[in-house]
């Protein structure tokens, strides 16, 4: 399930300054929503998806399959927006399709299709933005550029705490609940909820018992205020400033000239 | 008998409404507008700023503090990670607000519960980075506080703890998706009726999908209080570090 964290440690672009990859995935996140053009964002789109491939390594069936992950949201999402209804005695210049039933009429207008064409195209662009960065940076590494950008330490200790432990914390809900499946738990829904809420309050349990013996463990260890650990240490290349550069640079050309 | 029919219905029920997959929860990168965006960042920012200063005086009292919310985030992800059950096969989420709310308070819970939607965008590609500030309003602002209100309410009027934690959960989950509705019919307005006929598309979508699953929640919410109040007991006062509601 977590195939794409896997990913971020062991990829092609691991060893790139992790500030080079976050300005340059969120400044092109950022200008194709800003401008929600199609080219703009089936360029970023293309382009991201090339690096993603060919320079970060990463399978072209997990991409494709992380692809379809926001399909139901996209569906769900654009047919509300495609399809209206009105009264039947409404009548417009530019409707694509309509179909009466009773007093109401269900249509399809010329406008909301060309909504709906951009909305793809600008949450195919942004959503490659935002995988290129989780699929080749660390979430540590994202933390401790957030720790030199001076974002207060207190958060960044308390989501670096979160993530250290979701791992522990599944392995043990996954064992929990593949017993408790395999004892036909889930057997039936009243069941579920029960198995499910043992587990949760048996995890509950651990959370608190853990939290405790991280405190006392801590402390052994002299805990002040701030939780340190120790960072790789990445070099700046201007390689691929130049190319971050050039990329939203012919972007920002293409959308102001063409 | 009179259970049975009640269990007929409520299957029924979720036969009817639950789709093969109900991720539709959060709202994925590049769906708002950036004007919306960055409205919804802004609407949540202040609620961010005074959980995180209220966590972070109690962590001066108290440095325990700290890891048990650390691992509290890491907790209410897994729960969010595990799949309600339900008859259809089909599977969504429990967005674990109500409980948390119950346990750490609503002002702690927006903290966490932002961080807990980081992740999700971040490790399982569900939501985004800028549309988080509109998905911590729905699912770490407002779900909390309902939740928060309803359970207080309920207490108040001296209703049983169980149907209290119960309403407070089924309210909270409910509460998101209207919120979420909310925030689309905002950004994409229907042609004809503006932002009232696009609120009743997209909450007729969300809402009806979500009504047994916010039972289901609400029950499962219900069935871990009970577990807690029964056996942990000693931990739960713990917890009044973090919350003073917490029983």
């Amino acid at each position: 399930m977590l195939l794409i964290d896997k990913y971020a440690y062991f990829n092609g672009l691991k060893d790139v300054h992790p500030l080079e990859k976050m300005v340059f995935a969120l400044s092109l996140m950022l200008f194709s929503l800003t401008v929600r053009d199609m080219t703009v964002s089936l360029i970023t789109f293309t382009v991201m998806s090339a690096l993603i491939i060919f320079a970060a390594k990463i399978p072209l069936s997990y991409y494709l399959k992380l692809l379809l992950l926001p399909g139901f949201f996209i569906l769900s999402g654009t047919i509300t927006i495609l399809i209206s209804f009105t009264s039947k005695f409404t009548s417009f210049s530019n409707i694509w399709w309509s179909w009466k039933v009773g007093n109401w009429q269900i249509f399809i207008s010329d406008d909301s299709i060309g909504t709906v064409i951009n909305l793809i195209t600008v949450v195919l662009g942004s959503i490659s933005c935002l995988y290129f960065l989780t699929l080749t940076t660390p979430i540590t590494v994202i933390l401790s550029v957030m720790r030199k950008l001076k974002v207060p330490s207190l958060l960044v200790d308390l989501i670096e705490l979160t993530y250290r432990f979701i791992f522990i914390f599944l392995e043990t809900a996954l064992a929990i609940h593949q017993s408790q499946a395999s004892r036909l738990g889930y057997g039936s829904l009243m069941k579920g909820i029960r198995s499910l809420g043992l587990l949760t309050s048996s995890l509950f349990l651990g959370v608190l018992q853990r939290s405790g013996h991280l405190t006392m463990a801590m402390n052994a260890r002299g805990y002040q205020e701030n939780l340190s650990y120790i960072e790789d240490t990445y070099t700046y290349s201007s390689r691929n400033w130049l190319i971050a550069i050039v990329i939203l640079g012919s972007l920002i050309f293409i959308n102001e000239y063409l | 008998m009179k259970r049975t029919n009640w269990k007929t219905i409520y299957f029924v029920i979720l036969l009817l409404f639950v789709p093969k997959r109900a991720m539709a929860m959060h709202i994925m990168e590049g769906f708002l507008p950036i004007e919306w965006a960055i409205f919804w960042w802004a609407v949540t920012l202040p609620f961010l700023i005074l959980g995180y200063r209220s966590i972070r005086s109690k962590v001066r009292e108290n440095p325990e503090t700290k890891m048990m919310l650390g691992l509290s985030g890491a907790f209410v992800f897994i729960l969010s990670a595990l799949k309600i059950p339900s008859v259809t096969g089909s599977s969504s989420h429990p967005t674990g607000v109500g409980l948390g709310s119950i346990l750490f308070g609503p002002l702690a819970m927006s903290v966490v519960g932002s961080i807990v939607l980081l992740f999700q965008a971040v490790l399982l590609a569900h939501g985004g980075l800028t549309t988080l500030g509109a998905n911590a309003f729905s699912m770490a602002v407002c779900g909390p506080f309902i939740a928060y209100f309803v359970f207080k309410g309920a207490t108040k009027l001296g209703w049983s703890f169980s149907f209290a934690v119960f309403l407070a959960a089924a309210f909270g989950d409910l509460g998101t998706y209207v919120v979420t509705s909310i925030q689309l019919a905002l950004a994409f307005p229907s042609e004809v009726g503006g932002f009232m006929a696009s609120f009743s598309k997209f909450a007729g979508i969300f809402a009806l999908t979500q009504i047994p699953l916010a039972i289901s929640e609400g029950l499962l919410t219900v069935v871990v209080m009970n577990f807690l109040k029964k056996y942990n007991l000693g931990e739960l006062k713990l917890l009044r570090v973090l919350s003073k509601e917490a029983r």
